[in-house]
C-alpha cells in the first residue's frame, strides 16, 4: 500500500480537530467537587464528591437497570443492564470535567471542579 | 472497478450479501475483544470497515451503502439496542459519503480514505450520542476517537490489502 500526500493531510487534519476538541474540554483542578447524573439532561442527583463520607448509591430502573456508586472523591457506574456496558467500562471518574454516559439509557454522569463552568474565558 | 456489463443485479445482490455478511462476522468477532484503552471505552477497531473499503474500491459507492445499510441494521437489531441503530447508522452512512467523496481527491489513497472513514463514523457516532442525551459533554470522548482513527483507519487500511487479490477470482466463478 503506498503512502501517498494526502494521506498524510488526512491524518494531519484528524489530529488537528482532535486535539482541538481535547484542549477544549480541559479539566481544572484536581479535586472534584460536584458530580452530576442526569438523564435526557434532567438532572437525576447530584453529589458533593468532596464531603460524602460513606458511600452512595442511585440506581435508575428505565429503560435499562443502573447503578450508580459514589464514594469520596469519585464515582461510576457499577452495575447496568444496557447491552454495551460503555458505562462501566468506562470506570471511576475522578477528575473535573470527566463524563462517564449509557447512552441508551441517556445517562450522564459529569464531574464539575472548583469553577463550576467548564469554559476557558468569558469574554463580557 | 466496475464491470457492470458483467454484474447482473442478481449477482450484485450476491456479492452485496456475501460482503454484509462478512462484515457481520467481523463486527461479531471485535465485541469479544476486551476494552481496548482506558482512555476511550467503547472504541472498537472497526474491522467491518474491511468489508466497506472492500465494497467501494472492488464494486462501487452504492454497493459500499448497501453493505454498510445491511450491517449496521443487522447488527444492532441483533447485537444492539433500539438506540444503538441510530448511532451505528449514522455513523456508518456519514462513513460510506465521506470516504466517497475522499476516494476521488487527488493524492488521497486508501489509507487517507480508510482514516477518514473511522473519523466520520466516530463523528456521527458522538453527534447523535450528544444529540440523544442532550448534552455537549461527550465532545471531548471524541477529540480521543478522533486521534485513534489515525492508526486504526491505518489498520483497517492494512488489512484490507491482501482481499484486493480476492475478486478477479470471485468474477471467474
Amino acid at each position: 500500500m503506498r503512502i501517498r500526500i494526502g494521506d498524510i493531510a488526512v491524518a494531519l487534519i484528524i489530529a488537528a480537530a482532535g486535539v482541538s476538541l481535547l484542549a477544549g474540554f480541559v479539566p481544572r483542578g484536581d479535586a472534584p467537587e460536584l458530580a452530576i447524573v442526569t438523564q435526557d439532561n434532567i438532572e437525576l442527583a447530584r453529589f458533593e464528591l468532596g464531603a460524602l463520607g460513606a458511600e452512595q448509591r442511585v440506581e435508575i430502573d428505565a429503560p435499562y437497570h443502573l447503578v450508580i456508586q459514589a464514594e469520596e472523591g469519585q464515582i461510576r457506574f457499577i452495575e447496568a443492564d444496557c447491552p454495551d456496558q460503555v458505562c462501566v467500562h468506562t470506570g471511576w471518574l475522578v477528575r473535573p470535567g470527566q463524563v462517564a454516559a449509557c447512552v441508551p439509557s441517556g445517562v450522564l454522569i459529569r464531574l464539575e471542579g472548583e469553577n463550576r463552568d467548564d469554559l476557558d474565558v468569558i469574554l463580557r | 472497478m466496475n464491470n457492470d456489463a458483467k454484474r447482473s443485479p442478481a449477482r450484485r445482490a450476491a456479492e452485496v450479501g456475501l460482503l454484509a455478511a462478512l462484515a457481520m462476522a467481523l463486527s461479531y468477532m471485535e465485541r469479544l475483544i476486551p476494552p481496548l484503552i482506558p482512555a476511550a471505552p467503547g472504541v472498537k477497531l472497526g474491522l467491518a470497515n474491511i468489508a466497506t473499503l472492500f465494497a467501494m474500491y472492488q464494486m462501487g459507492v452504492s454497493e459500499a451503502f448497501m453493505v454498510t445499510l445491511v450491517r449496521c441494521t443487522l447488527a444492532s437489531l441483533l447485537f444492539g439496542s433500539g438506540t444503538s441503530l441510530a448511532f451505528s447508522l449514522c455513523g456508518g452512512l456519514l462513513s460510506v459519503g465521506v470516504m466517497a467523496l475522499m476516494m476521488h481527491i487527488p493524492g488521497v489513497g486508501e489509507l487517507g480514505t480508510s482514516m477518514a472513514g473511522a473519523a466520520a463514523h466516530n463523528t456521527g457516532q458522538i453527534a447523535v450520542a450528544a444529540t440523544i442525551m442532550r448534552s455537549a459533554a461527550l465532545f471531548s470522548y471524541l477529540g480521543w476517537l478522533l486521534l485513534l482513527s489515525i492508526p486504526l483507519g491505518a489498520l483497517i487500511a492494512l488489512s484490507y490489502q491482501p482481499f484486493k487479490r480476492v475478486m478477479p477470482y470471485i468474477r471467474r466463478t
